[in-house]
């Protein structure tokens, strides 16, 4: 993983990543050679070659793995934990609590280097919670230029999605472009001076020893700010509505 | 019976229990130590706060207790003819206009001068200074037909003659929430509003309208165009909780949708954004206009401009979009945190969409 000044480039992970399977691999067949291929030019020349496309493969595959922003797989699990205030419905009551929460993958596709998955309980979906919020179903999808989401109305329809994703045709929502850098604002086809209305790098969380970005999506009505860390997903969760009280925060805590 | 509480007048320390009524409110003061005793204070009030005190004076400090919360439920009409409440709703709101100037076989109902006062709990209410009121109170006409049932439209079945006091305060009750004490006109619009409305509760002094609909129709001026294509939609919006009907032509519409929405309240003032006015930025909408009286954070699908009215709220505008302001959901601008807050959460609020 790379970070370099306050731009993340996925991509450089791939060449580190790379690099260090390279040497494991490099190493295996040094071993191999060693102990029992003798070592001709022509025996060497054969081992370069195996070990370049041996590099070349695990570059190839850990190149794939890399993008992995959120890791999209199959039956992965974030669970978190937080507090959130709302107002009761038809009345001014507010009332709060604890709260869990889970997102969970239940469905995977990669096609041509974009992954989009299904996936139920988004954290989006935390916006307006009151004891009866549900998970609801978002596909999200990631290719080597960002990430993109979109929340559908029912399974049946986020499993339609998860091929448009993958076709290209669904209009999905940029939450993330790559390079991530800071100050950058997505999704806003004419940015704003505020930063406003657009999903906006602020940077990278104060005081965390991890690589941890965090994007908010701030308007007049309200805010809501996603921690992301590249290669875990996204490790917090707010939401404030200015306003009719209602209020979520929620850090990934397995 | 409810919270006692004590008072002290004169050197004197004095224990009174509340007796509300079902609408929770205080109608008079018991004495616990006499229960059996009349009480020796009652409050004989209206639904515009201004209740009157018979009996022993007090500084009593559940006066209004349950008043708030009168006003907070919609169409609640109360009628102290007889000390009940009343619940009305439209039946069909605005309709083409097809009988101008008439006011039905019961002829003009009563007038009375206005009291100048507001609904909606003495300022109180939901977003009540936001649009103003309306103001057809000038031709205002009420028609009552006993029994029967209003959504056939029928406002032509007379005035029950038993009923003048009751319907000289429905008369007024509707004058006063079309806005009496002044406010903004309507356009010029023949202006047609039935409502229906319904005994709470049976009252010996008239049984034969329990649970019997009144048609209530006020006539603005003899001009009808037709101002909804399909008056379907701008006929389901109920009365306010502010007293306002649904006017959607009164946004400027000429046909409109009723959706149900859930609808809440933002602000942008300092205690919210953390900016104050003037200061870049300040309550730039969407749209790059101000959020101001009106402005309403709506989903991508209603387009800036698309105006709309929100019972209890008034007409207001597209401007604004909210990042979890989704599906049926919109925002309607408050002037402060506590307005905002105030309005609170309201779900399924028939919300009139222009078309």
């Amino acid at each position: 993983m790379s970070i370099i000044g306050d731009t993340f480039v996925p991509h450089l992970i791939s060449v580190k990543e790379q690099s260090n399977s390279a040497q494991i691999v490099n190493v295996g067949a040094t071993l191999c050679t060693s102990s029992k291929v003798p070592n001709t030019g022509i025996r060497s020349g054969t081992t370069i070659f195996l070990l370049a496309a041996l590099i070349l493969a695990a570059a190839q595959s850990v190149f794939a793995q890399s993008q992995d922003i959120v890791p999209l797989k199959a039956g992965s699990i974030w669970k978190y934990r937080g507090r959130a205030c709302w107002t009761i419905a038809d009345s001014t009551r507010t009332k709060c609590s604890n709260i869990r929460w889970e997102m969970r993958v239940l469905q995977s596709v990669t096609e041509n280097g974009k992954t989009a998955a299904l996936v139920a309980g988004f954290p989006l979906d935390l916006a307006w919670y009151d004891p009866t919020t549900k998970p609801g179903y978002t596909v999200v999808s990631e290719d080597s230029q960002g990430l993109y989401f979109k929340s559908a109305t029912s399974k049946a329809q986020a499993k339609t999605m998860v091929t448009q994703a993958l076709a290209g045709k669904a209009p999905f929502q940029q939450i993330v472009r790559f390079p991530i850098r800071v100050g950058d604002c997505i999704g806003d086809a004419s940015p704003r001076p505020d930063k406003r209305y657009c999903w906006y790098v602020r940077g990278r969380s104060k005081g965390s020893a991890r690589a941890d970005w965090e994007i908010a999506y701030e308007t007049v009505p309200d805010v809501t700010i996603l921690s992301l860390v590249p290669g875990v997903g996204f490790t917090r969760y707010t939401y404030r509505h200015r306003g009719t009280v209602s209020s979520v925060t929620v850090h990934l805590v397995e | 019976m409810s919270l006692a509480g004590s008072y002290t007048s004169g050197g004197t320390t004095a224990t009174r229990v509340p007796l509300l009524d079902a609408s929770g409110s205080a109608i008079a003061l018991v004495n616990p130590a006499s229960p059996n005793s009349p009480p020796p204070t009652t409050f004989t009030y209206d639904p515009s706060g201004m209740p009157t005190l018979s009996g022993q004076s007090n500084n009593f400090p559940f006066l209004y207790q349950g008043m708030e919360h009168e006003f907070l439920e919609p169409n609640q009409f109360y009628y102290g003819g007889d000390g009940q409440f009343y619940s009305a709703q439209i039946q069909r709101g605005f309709s083409i206009a097809g009988t101008q100037g008439t006011s039905g076989p019961g002829g003009p109902g009563p007038r009375r001068a206005h009291h100048g006062r507001h609904h909606g709990g003495g300022g109180r209410g939901r977003g009540a200074a936001v649009n103003g009121h309306t103001d057809v109170a000038a031709t205002a006409d009420v028609v009552a037909a006993g029994g029967g049932d209003t959504g056939s439209g029928d406002s032509g079945g007379g005035t029950p003659s038993s009923l003048p006091g009751l319907l000289e305060d429905i008369y007024n009750f509707f004058n006063d929430l079309f806005g009496g004490g002044g406010g903004q006109s309507l356009p010029p619009n023949y202006f047609v509003y039935q409502a229906r409305l319904q005994r709470a509760r049976r009252h010996p002094q008239y049984p034969e309208i329990d649970g019997v609909a009144i048609d209530i129709v006020l006539n603005q001026s003899p001009a009808a165009p037709e101002f909804c294509a399909d008056p379907h939609p701008c006929a389901e919006p109920p009365l306010t909780r502010t007293g306002s009907p649904a006017p959607c032509m009164a946004c400027g519409c000429t046909a409109c949708a009723t959706i149900p929405m859930t609808v809440t309240g933002y602000d942008n003032g300092y205690e919210s954004t953390g900016k104050n006015p003037g200061d870049p930025a300040y309550g730039i909408t969407a749209s790059g206009s101000v959020a101001g009286a009106g402005t309403i954070a709506a989903p991508n699908r209603f387009g800036y401009g698309t105006k709309m009215f929100v019972p209890g709220y008034g007409c207001g505008q597209v401007e604004d979009r909210g990042g979890a302001i989704t599906g049926n959901h919109i925002d309607l601008w408050f002037p402060s945190v506590t307005a905002a807050r105030g309005w609170g959460l309201h779900r399924n609020v028939p919300v009139s969409v222009c078309q």
